[in-house]
Formats: structure tokens, C-alpha cells, sequence
């Protein structure tokens, strides 16, 4: 099986390192970056691509849908991509499982999308390696005051295919994908503020949120009071939950200091599976499938209205295809 | 009323005589069993109870066809055994009534209702390997919310009993019967199913190199993974991660996850001292909390299956 990740560079280098780092030990073959330009994650895009784990993509663009399509695309053409991801470099897709290839290896055929669930951890005070400080966040049995909307919950995983399309807000492609639906073998821990100085930029740069957070963050920036809000999320204990598994990944996979080296990770060695990871316990199962049913991607309502919507697409089969009949039928008679 | 069970069986000679001799005594008048290609003494074992007038063996080898042999094995039990109710099993389940005892709640279904389910209540496998599964296998997993992961041999789900009938479609698994002249009680149970589906690293590795090759071409996510295991050689690792050891079983029991069970050890070993109708002692019948939030996490569960369904056919109509 070869997985192939689509990755924004963006504009920190020591996240690109860890991200770049992670998931080639965590069963990715191959990373296509789009190189946002910048001069230090440029050096890190080249160390790795050095070692032909990752490709340059300089496309101009960072990460529009229609440049990850295109990339996806080659992805399985040109790099005989069975699945593929789409991430942002803060994102760590992280297996339930030994590794991505395990995880992803066990999906039946029948599923054309694999769901991630995303977990955003908030800022945490302090400057030293974002892994390190940043070890709590919120758990989806504990509902927010503004839950999130179903596609900032849960970022899809393509199985490979010919006209393979990005699109975040339909990842079945219109109902031509199949996607697993309630279960989400993949959870994305998303580090989107790392600091006060990287938030601002962020905000600066006027992205589309993809988190209630960044919404949030985006907000404070408009009132001109982001550094308050920074401060405030960063004290925030309530009803967070440890969560060190990057941490204690990063620090597996960091070389030994003096190492002389642009990453301060290590790639898997030949012949070596990389990071072990160790898959949850059926009492991890069960909290987490409380997490999913918390989701509420599939309910009775959702069910029905799926149904509405299948009639309504049967309907219009049928409306188009008896007119085609009388046609033929006419045709037929005229001869 | 003359109660009938089917069992489907293959290589499982470690459970399937307690799994018979345990039915038998609960209230069962007969069994027909489904003996597929069986290499392990399971066949003797089917055959000693057919000597005894207990069981009807019947025998095939190839890919597995499991609805077309279940439907063959009720239609026979109609058919020819004079049957009132049929139940269908698998080695590796055991009918635990909840209120009654299983004739006794089988007899309890109104008229007007002809198809009746048990809930399944899955045991993962404990440490050790030796002696009887049953005293070692005493931790139920008890989910509150369906663990939907399409890989996992602990989904949630339910087995079906049916008044006889000579015409009755049984599906795959023993899940489903479908008769035009019965109808399907829902939201009640007639019993609870314990299930051991992974008792022994060896049993772990027979069932699973073997259940991957007879599904043929869509091999369920459960059996993909012991065959990826097998070719990596991480067979033992795989096992582990599904067995509960005495930490996962402390912080399981905790959360409320996990549940010490002994109910079919106390019966089983109840008919090894000659004491028959195991089911009828009344601390075997209580009703726990569990129960309830499982029949919960089953109806989720089944929604999600119709959601996934209704995906598939979706898919079918955009490529039209």
C-alpha cells in the first residue's frame, strides 16, 4: 500500500520538520508540498526531498481546492498513490492503529472516503516547542456553547481513483464516494496557535477559519484585542483533557542533539516501519465511540433527509430517462 | 413447543460441544448443525450428539454460502423436524434468556409477532490459554455508544429467531429472516448472546487465516487484519490488542466498559456437576443497566448501517 499527503508548507519551519518527520514514520511514502516561497521551510522542503521522501510543488497557490485536486491526480498517476491526504502542515494524522498503512489497509473495499476526526488544541502559555506545551484539549463529550459544523469536525481521507477531486465541503464527490460514515479510525490534532506572533500573522493573512477557534481568533484580530484573547485561551483550564501522544512521538523521533542535520528528526530506516504506535484498547474504543456517536454525523433525522435526497435523485433519473425511451420509441416507429 | 437451534460450525472444537451441550439443557429439543469442511475433531464432536439423537448433521466444503445453508437448515426444521421456533447460532455463541427461561421467553412472544432478536454481548479474550474458555473468559464488554469501526470484531448486533417456517430467507450471519407470513418484534429480546469469537492465539490464528480465504472477495475488516498480521508475522501483537489484561480490565471495569460476567462460567460449570437447565437460576436473570444502553448503542448502530447502505445505492445511481 503507498500513501501520498498534500501539505501547505506554510511559513514555520520547525512545524514543517515535525510534520514532515510524523508522518513519514507514521506510514506515509510520500509528501507533495506546495512551497509557500518561504526561505527556512524551503530548506527543510529540500532536506526531505534530498532523501525522495518529498516533492516541491511550486504551484503559487497555497493549497487552493483546485490545486490539491491537481496534485491528487498525480498523486495516483504519477506516484501510484493508493490513498491520499490532504493536510495543513499544523495538522498530525494520527493512526488508531500501528500505523496509517494498518489502519488504512483494513477499510473495506466498498468505502471510497476514510473520515479524520479533527482535535484543536488551544494555545498554551510559553515559548518553548509547541509539542511540549501544547498537551490539552477539548473532548467532544463535553459540548461547547458553539459546536463545530460537520466539515470542520471531520477531514476525508481519498482511496485513490482517476478524476480524484479536493473539495473539503463534499468529499464524496455529489454521492459517487462512498465515505465511512460514524467512525473515524484517524484523528487529526490540529495546532493552529502556536504562539502570539504566529497567531497574528495568521489572522493578518485573513484565512478562512477552519475551526470555531479560528473564527474566534479572526474576531479578536478585527476588534484589534487578539493579544487578550491569546492570553485568556492560554489560561483556560475547564473541561480539557491531557493528550501527550505528540509530544511523546516528537520526543521518539527527535535525533540526539549535536546530530548535524537541517531536520531534527529521524527518517524511518530502510526496512524499519518507523514510529510505533500502539492501538487502543477496546476501553479506549468505547470512550471514543462516545466521541463519534457525539459527532452526530448519522441520526434519524440525517437519515431521512439522506432519503429525501436519494428519492429526489431517483426522480430525476427517471425523469430523464423516460423521456429518452419515447424518443427512441419515435425514431423507431418513423423508420 | 418444540424449539429448534442451527449452528454453523467450522474448526471449533474447543467450544462447540459446550456451546450444544449448554442449548440442550437451556430448552432446546434439537439442533441441525452445518458442519463446513471441519478439521479439528469438530465433526466427531457433531456426530456423538447426532449418535445420541440430539443433532442432525449436515456437511459442505468450498467458500462459504452462509444465508443460502442457514435458510436450508430452518426450512429443514420446519420442514421435517416439526419445529415451533428456530433460533440461529454460531459455535461461539451461548442464548442466555434475560427474564424467563429461553423456552419460556420464546413462548412469551405474542401471536401477531413471528421474527425475534438476541442481543449480542461480546467477551474479548483474557490472558492464558489453558483450560476451559469459559473460566477464563468472564469480562464482558458492555458499550454505551455503537463502536461502529467496520475492522472490529465487537460491532454491535444481533441474531435472529423465527417462528418455522418452510419459506423463511435467512441472511448472512444469521442477523435477518425474512418471511412473507412473519412479522419482526423490534425493541424487545428474547435473550442475550455471549459470544467468544477469540478464545486462543491459536484458535485467534486458525479462524482467521481460514474466515479470509472462504469470504472470497470482500473478506470482512476483522479477517483482513489477522491476515495482514500473518503476513508481517505480528500475529501475537495483533491477538494482544485485543485481549484484556488485568490493567485494561481495572480501568475498564472503571469506565464502565467492562464487566465481570460469570454467568456462563456458573452455568457451564453447573452441567459438568449434572445439573441440567442452567439458565433458570434467578441471579442469571437479572437485568443490568448495560442491557439497556446496549439496546440503545444497537439501534445507533443500525441506523448507521442504513446510512452506509443508503451511500452505496447513492453511489449506484450517480453512475447511471
Amino acid at each position: 500500500m503507498r500513501i501520498v499527503s498534500i501539505v501547505g508548507a506554510g511559513d514555520d519551519a520547525a512545524l514543517l520538520d515535525a510534520h514532515l518527520a510524523f508522518h513519514l514514520n507514521a506510514g506515509v511514502d510520500l509528501v507533495l508540498a506546495i512551497d509557500g516561497g518561504d526561505d527556512a521551510t524551503g530548506e527543510i522542503l529540500a532536506a526531505y526531498e534530498r532523501d525522495g521522501v518529498v516533492r516541491r510543488m511550486s504551484t503559487g497557490a497555497h493549497g487552493s481546492s483546485d490545486v490539491r485536486s491537481e496534485l491528487a491526480r498525480r498523486a495516483v498517476a504519477e506516484h501510484d498513490a493508493e490513498w491520499v491526504l490532504s493536510s495543513d502542515a499544523d495538522e498530525f494524522w494520527w493512526p488508531r492503529g500501528e500505523s496509517l498503512k494498518d489502519v488504512l489497509a483494513a477499510i473495506p473495499a466498498r468505502y471510497g472516503v476514510v473520515q479524520a476526526l479533527v482535535r484543536v488544541f488551544p494555545p498554551r502559555p510559553g515559548d518553548g516547542a509547541f509539542e511540549e506545551r501544547m498537551t490539552v484539549r477539548p473532548t467532544l463529550l463535553e459540548q461547547p456553547s458553539a459546536p463545530e459544523s460537520l466539515t470542520s469536525t471531520l477531514r476525508p481521507v481519498y482511496r485513490a481513483g482517476p478524476a480524484l477531486v479536493i473539495d473539503p465541503g463534499d468529499p464524496t464527490e455529489g454521492g459517487r464516494r462512498v465515505p465511512l460514515r460514524a467512525w473515524y479510525p484517524i484523528e487529526v490534532l490540529r495546532f493552529p496557535f502556536r504562539s502570539p506572533e504566529q497567531a497574528e500573522r495568521f489572522c493578518a493573512r485573513g484565512e478562512r477559519p477552519r475551526s470555531e477557534l479560528e473564527a474566534a481568533a479572526l474576531e479578536a484580530h478585527r476588534e484589534g484585542h487578539l493579544a487578550e484573547w491569546y492570553a485568556e485561551q492560554s489560561a483556560a483550564s475547564g473541561s480539557l483533557v491531557s493528550d501527550v501522544r505528540l509530544r511523546d512521538a516528537l520526543r521518539t523521533l527527535r535525533r540526539p542533539d549535536g546530530t548535524s542535520s537541517t531536520s531534527v528528526y529521524a527518517l524511518p530506516a530502510e526496512d524499519d516501519a518507523g514510529l510505533v504506535l500502539r492501538p487502543p484498547t477496546i476501553v479506549d474504543d468505547a470512550a471514543y465511540a462516545g466521541e463519534c456517536a457525539a459527532v452526530g454525523e448519522v441520526d434519524l433525522v440525517a437519515l431521512d433527509r439522506h432519503i429525501r435526497d436519494l428519492e429526489a435523485r431517483i426522480g430525476q433519473l427517471e425523469a430523464r430517462f423516460w423521456p429518452r425511451v419515447l424518443r427512441k420509441l419515435t425514431r423507431l416507429t418513423r423508420r | 413447543m418444540k424449539l429448534v437451534q442451527t449452528l454453523q460450525v467450522r474448526d471449533e472444537a474447543d467450544v462447540v460441544g459446550s456451546q450444544i451441550a449448554y442449548h440442550l439443557n437451556a430448552g432446546v429439543d434439537f439442533v441441525i448443525a452445518f458442519d463446513h469442511d471441519s478439521q479439528d475433531g469438530t465433526t466427531d464432536i457433531l456426530e456423538s450428539f447426532a449418535r445420541d439423537g440430539y443433532l442432525r448433521r449436515l456437511s459442505g466444503t468450498g467458500e462459504i454460502r452462509e444465508g443460502t445453508w442457514r435458510t436450508q437448515m430452518a426450512r429443514l426444521a420446519a420442514v421435517e423436524h416439526g419445529a415451533d421456533w428456530v433460533f440461529h447460532t454460531d459455535a461461539d455463541e451461548f442464548w442466555m434468556p434475560t427474564t424467563a427461561t429461553l423456552r419460556e421467553s420464546f413462548e412469551a412472544v405474542p401471536t401477531e409477532y413471528g421474527i425475534v432478536w438476541a442481543l449480542t454481548r461480546h467477551f474479548p479474550p483474557r490472558p492464558g490459554d489453558d483450560g476451559p474458555f469459559s473460566e477464563r473468559m468472564t469480562v464482558r464488554i458492555s458499550l454505551a455508544a455503537a463502536l461502529n469501526d467496520p475492522t472490529s470484531p465487537y460491532r454491535p448486533h444481533a441474531k435472529v429467531g423465527h417462528r418455522a417456517d418452510p419459506e423463511v430467507i435467512v441472511r448472512y450471519g444469521g442477523h435477518t429472516a425474512v418471511s412473507a407470513s412473519l412479522r419482526g418484534l423490534s425493541g424487545w429480546y428474547v435473550a442475550e448472546v455471549f459470544h467468544f469469537p477469540n478464545r486462543t492465539l491459536a484458535q485467534y490464528e486458525r479462524k482467521g487465516s481460514r474466515g479470509a480465504r472462504a469470504r472470497g472477495y470482500t473478506p470482512l475488516g476483522q479477517y483482513v487484519r489477522v491476515s495482514q498480521a500473518l503476513e508481517s508475522g505480528t500475529l501475537d501483537e495483533r491477538y494482544r490488542t485485543l485481549m484484556v489484561d488485568d490493567q485494561t480490565l481495572s480501568r475498564g471495569v472503571a469506565e464502565g466498559s467492562l464487566v465481570v460476567d460469570m454467568r456462563l462460567r456458573d452455568a457451564l460449570r453447573e452441567l459438568d456437576g449434572g445439573q441440567r437447565d442452567p439458565t433458570m437460576r434467578e441471579e442469571r436473570r437479572r437485568l443490568d443497566e448495560g442491557l439497556i444502553a446496549e439496546s440503545a448503542a444497537l439501534r445507533e448502530a443500525n441506523v448507521v448501517r442504513l446510512t452506509r447502505d443508503l451511500d452505496e445505492l447513492e453511489r449506484r445511481a450517480q453512475s447511471l
